[in-house]
């Protein structure tokens, strides 16, 4: 791509976005086709689950539709979706794990919960399915951290947390995957 | 000589980039003479590599438009775009800004991600080399808008506080400092992308200075 086509495909992104701003639903749909992915990348590696990540990717586009009028450009766009699809997870998150301890009170658990992947010295277990096993908290701040690049004040600021418990959940994460994937 | 507990903790900093000098040095040291940390290191090294090297994107497996469309509210009353109250040339800086947020986020993939993702994002990497591209050709247009709202600011200081104002000049001194250095090295080395992106990223954030600095209200 030359830098003219370059700049053209920016210009249409720009107005997509003040279009869909206005309430235009199709420049919205060219902002969701264009973000869909990197959107239900984040969700599915968050959850581990592929099937909710699909409801929680909707659940985003819709709540980015309602709060566009207020985006300001302080950040890319791409960026604040992925803080709005966070959010959306961390809250689902939230009141899922409210609605488990009315049932079993409990703490997290230091390991992986269910069955401990396999440990694969060689490198060929899929990293994917390692994170999808982590505790969900140590889950959360590698995915966001160490996979899609947010820094701890930001992973801070969308999960409500002090920084501090982030990076312990992050050191947690590194260490737990270390010991499965050598 | 710090412990092996120790050095555990400090890892993930020394490997974030955020361990202090001193620190830091302790921390090699003491890799340097304990080959279980450093296999640990090496570890990490490659787990974080692995991470990083992950697509960025994840088509879902079937089209979920459908199910937003549904969702979506309608908007009878059009919301003001946030460029539709300003004046010509603000109207300008808002652009560059909304600019700011559709590119920015490939400036801040490869700020971020020191090893290079082995299968970058097809998007973000079409961007990197877009601006990198483009910068040439954007340049003039940064410099002007940079240029009208500088005389703008010129104008309105004596309505602004002292204090405000030393915030204000303080930044944009930074901003210019860091300008001036990227674009020397830039001239030793006009390959650099990274340069090219980050010198585009800087202009934008004086652009967006200098537009909110435009609309502060006047001292009381």
């Amino acid at each position: 791509m030359d830098a003219e086509l370059a700049i053209e495909a920016r210009d249409e992104s720009v107005g997509d976005l003040r279009r869909a701003q206005a309430g235009d639903a199709g420049a919205f749909e060219r902002i969701y086709r264009a973000n869909a992915g990197k959107v239900f990348a984040l969700c599915a590696r968050m959850t581990g689950d592929r099937g909710m990540a699909e409801e929680l990717t909707q659940e985003t586009f819709v709540k980015a539709w309602q709060s566009l009028g207020s985006f300001r450009g302080e950040c890319a766009l791409g960026s604040w979706l992925h803080k709005v699809a966070a959010n959306v997870v961390v809250s689902e998150a939230r009141s899922r794990m409210r609605r488990l301890r009315m049932v079993v009170p409990g703490q997290e658990p230091d390991c992986f919960p269910d069955s401990r992947p396999a440990r694969d010295p060689l490198g060929s277990m899929d990293i994917e399915r390692a994170m999808a096993k982590l505790p969900e908290g140590a889950r959360t701040a590698f995915v966001l951290h160490d996979v899609h690049g947010f820094s701890h004040g930001e992973i801070a600021e969308m999960t409500g947390q002090a920084e501090g418990t982030s990076k312990a959940q992050l050191h947690r994460a590194r260490r737990l995957l270390r010991e499965v994937l050598g | 000589m710090i412990t092996c507990e120790r050095a555990d903790e400090l890892l993930d900093d020394f490997l974030n980039g955020t361990l202090d000098g001193a620190a830091g040095m302790a921390l090699q040291d003491h890799l340097a003479a304990c080959p279980s940390c450093a296999e640990a290191e090496a570890d990490l090294r490659r787990l974080l590599a692995r991470a990083g090297g992950l697509p960025r994107e994840i088509e879902p497996p079937r089209d979920l438009w459908p199910g937003i469309e549904g969702r979506l509210e309608r908007r009878t009353m059009p919301r003001l775009s946030p460029t539709s109250r300003l004046p010509g040339i603000l109207r300008f800086a808002a652009a560059a800004a909304l600019l700011v947020a559709l590119t920015s986020a490939a400036t801040l993939w490869l700020v971020r991600r020191e090893p290079e993702p082995v299968a970058p994002p097809p998007v973000a990497w079409r961007v990197i080399h877009m601006e990198a591209a483009s910068l040439k050709v954007s340049e003039p247009h940064y410099l002007q808008a940079r240029s009208e709202l500088r005389a703008a600011l010129q104008a309105k200081r004596d309505s602004l506080s002292p204090q405000t104002l030393e915030v204000i000049d303080e930044n944009l001194e930074v901003m210019d400092r860091a300008l001036r250095a990227m674009k020397i090295a830039l001239d030793k080395d006009p390959g650099n992308r990274g340069l090219a992106v980050l010198i585009e990223s800087t202009y934008r954030q004086e652009l967006n200075l200098l537009m909110r600095a435009s609309r502060l209200p006047a001292k009381a």
